[in-house]
C-alpha cells in the first residue's frame, strides 16, 4: 500500500477516503493520479495489474472484480463508491471536489471537453495500443502500422491547433488524459516518437504540460520503469526483425 | 426553422440516440441527412468539404445549436440534457451521473463494436469481411452482465446510456434488421429491450430503420449468398 500526498509529511493519521487502483504504467491511471496530485487530494494507491490474478495485486482477482467486473484499470473506491473508466473518474472527482478549473460547469465548455473525452477512445488511445502495449506484452502482431500512428498523431496536432490546450484556453481533464498517451512517447520517458518540427502544436503543448503541478510526481513511476522498458523495447525490436 | 440542427441519418446508430432524446423531450430539431460516403450515393456526405468545415472529423451525429457545433453522440446527449434540464436521463446527483458517464465511456470499446461486427458487413456486402460473430457474442454477453437484474443500465431510471445502448443492441432484433436471436440466453437484455421499445419517442426514432428494413433484408440475403460462395 503506497500513500501519496503532495505535502512532505505523510498523512498517516488521515482516513484515506479515496483509493485508486491501477499501475504507473497504465496511462489512464496516471491521468487520475495527476488530477488528484494537482489538487492535493490525498489518496491511497493500490497497485493493481491487469491480467494478474493474485490477491491484493491482480485485476483478475475476485475481490477486484467486485469493484470492476472487466478487470481494467484504473478504478476507484471513494468512501465505498466504486467507479471505473478514467474519464468518468476524472469528471466525478472534479464535480465532487469542485475542480471547476479542469472541468468547468459552463455548459458549452463542458461539452467541448466531453467531446474530446469521447473522441479520445478511438483516436488518441491508439497510440498506447499501437506502440506501448505491444512492447509490454511482447506481441509484435499488435504493433500499429506507421501510417495509422502518423495519422493519429496528425489528427491530434490538428485537434489541438493553435489553442493553448485541447479544449480552449484552460487546461482540462482532456489534456491530462491526452498527455498520458502522448507525453509518454517522448525521449525522457519511453522514447517512442520524435515530435520535432513536424508537430509544432503538440511540441509546444507538451512543454507546457510538463510544467503543470503534479506532472513530475505523476510520472515518477514511468521514469523508474524506463530502463526496464528500454530492455523490453530492444527485445521486442529484435523479435520484430526476426519475424520479417 | 428549429434552432437545433442535427447532422446524421436514421441508419446511424448514435444519431438515432440523439434524435430519440429530442423526441422524448419534445425538443424540436431539424435533421440534415448526412451519412458516410461509403453508405450513401448522394453528393452530400460526411466527406463533403462543406461538412468537414463544420466537423473536421467527418462524423455523425454532429449538432449545430444556434452556432455551437458539437460532435460525439455521448457529449451531445449530455449537453442537450444539461441545456434543457433533462435531469431524468442525465442525473444531477454526482454519483448517479458518474455511473452514467462510466457506461458512456465503456460503450466505445464494447457496445459500439456491434455495428462493425454485424451491421456494417451487410452494408459493405464484401464477403472478404464477413460478420464477426465472436466479437458480437462476447459483447452481448458482457452487456447481459452489465445490465444484470437492474431495470436499466445505470440503475432504476432510464438514462442516456440506455438510449445509446439500445440503438446498437435494439437494431439487431427481428423487427428491425434481424441480426441476432436474443431469446432465453439473454434474459436481462430481452426484458430491457421490451421495456425500451415502450418508451416515448422509440417508434418515431426508429421509423427510418423500419423503412430501410426491406432494402436491408435484400442486402443481407445477397451478402449471405456471397459469403457461402466464398466457403
Amino acid at each position: 500500500v503506497i500513500i501519496f500526498s503532495s505535502s512532505s509529511i505523510a498523512c498517516s493519521f488521515e482516513i484515506m477516503v479515496l483509493t485508486i487502483f491501477g499501475a504507473p504504467v497504465s496511462q489512464p491511471t496516471r491521468a487520475v493520479m495527476w488530477a488528484c496530485l494537482m489538487h492535493r487530494l490525498p489518496f491511497e494507491f493500490k497497485l493493481t495489474l491487469p491480467r494478474r490474478t493474485e490477491a491484493g495485486l491482480g485485476a483478475r482477482h475476485p475481490e477486484y472484480l467486485k469493484i470492476n467486473p472487466w478487470g481494467t484499470v484504473p478504478s476507484i473506491s471513494d468512501d465505498g463508491f466504486a467507479l471505473y473508466e478514467a474519464p468518468a473518474i476524472l469528471c466525478y472527482l472534479a464535480d465532487k471536489h469542485k475542480w471547476t478549473g479542469i472541468y468547468p460547469t459552463d455548459l458549452q465548455q463542458r461539452a467541448r471537453i466531453q467531446q474530446y473525452l469521447h473522441w479520445h477512445h478511438e483516436h488518441t488511445r491508439k497510440l498506447s495500443a499501437g506502440m506501448v502495449r505491444p512492447i509490454l506484452t511482447a506481441t509484435p502482431k499488435l504493433k500499429g502500422s506507421p501510417a495509422e500512428l502518423s495519422q493519429t498523431m496528425a489528427q491530434l496536432e490538428q485537434y489541438l491547433g493553435d489553442k493553448p490546450f485541447f479544449c480552449g484556453d484552460a487546461l482540462s481533464v482532456a489534456d491530462l488524459l491526452a498527455y498520458c498517451e502522448v507525453g509518454q512517447l517522448q525521449p525522457q520517458f519511453f522514447g517512442l516518437w520524435e515530435f520535432g518540427p513536424s508537430y509544432p502544436n503538440l511540441s509546444r503543448w507538451l512543454a507546457v504540460m510538463a510544467k503543470q503541478p503534479g506532472h513530475d510526481e505523476a510520472h515518477k513511476g514511468v521514469v523508474k520503469f524506463k530502463p526496464k522498458f528500454a530492455e523490453m523495447k530492444q527485445k521486442f525490436e529484435e523479435a520484430c526483425l526476426v519475424q520479417l | 426553422m428549429p434552432p437545433l440542427v442535427v447532422y446524421g441519418g436514421p441508419v446511424s446508430q448514435p444519431t438515432r440516440a440523439v434524435i430519440w432524446a429530442c423526441l422524448m423531450h419534445g425538443l424540436k430539431h431539424e435533421l440534415r441527412w448526412t451519412l458516410p460516403a461509403w453508405v450513401t450515393s448522394g453528393e452530400w456526405n460526411t466527406q463533403s468539404p462543406g461538412f468537414l468545415a463544420i466537423n473536421p472529423w467527418g462524423t455523425v451525429p454532429t449538432i449545430d445549436d444556434e452556432g455551437f457545433i458539437l460532435s460525439e453522440s455521448a457529449a451531445i446527449l449530455c449537453y442537450l440534457a444539461g441545456k434543457h434540464g433533462w435531469k431524468d436521463v442525465y442525473p444531477a446527483d454526482v454519483q448517479q451521473r458518474a455511473r452514467v458517464d462510466q457506461y458512456l465511456h465503456w460503450h466505445h470499446e464494447h457496445t459500439r463494436k456491434l455495428s462493425p461486427s454485424l451491421f456494417f458487413p451487410v452494408l459493405r456486402g464484401n464477403p472478404k469481411s464477413p460478420p464477426d460473430i465472436e466479437t458480437a457474442t462476447k459483447v452481448l454477453t458482457q452487456l447481459e452482465q452489465y445490465l444484470g437484474d437492474k431495470p436499466f443500465f445505470c440503475g432504476d431510471a432510464l438514462s442516456v446510456a440506455d438510449l445509446l445502448a439500445y440503438c446498437e443492441v435494439g437494431q439487431l432484433q427481428p423487427q428491425f434488421f434481424g441480426l441476432w436471436e436474443f431469446g432465453p440466453s439473454y434474459p436481462n437484455l430481452s426484458r430491457w429491450l421490451a421495456v425500451m421499445a415502450k418508451q416515448p419517442g422509440h417508434d418515431e426514432a426508429h421509423k427510418g430503420g423500419v423503412k430501410f428494413k426491406p432494402k436491408f433484408a435484400e442486402m443481407k440475403q445477397k451478402f449471405e449468398e456471397a459469403c457461402l460462395v466464398q466457403l
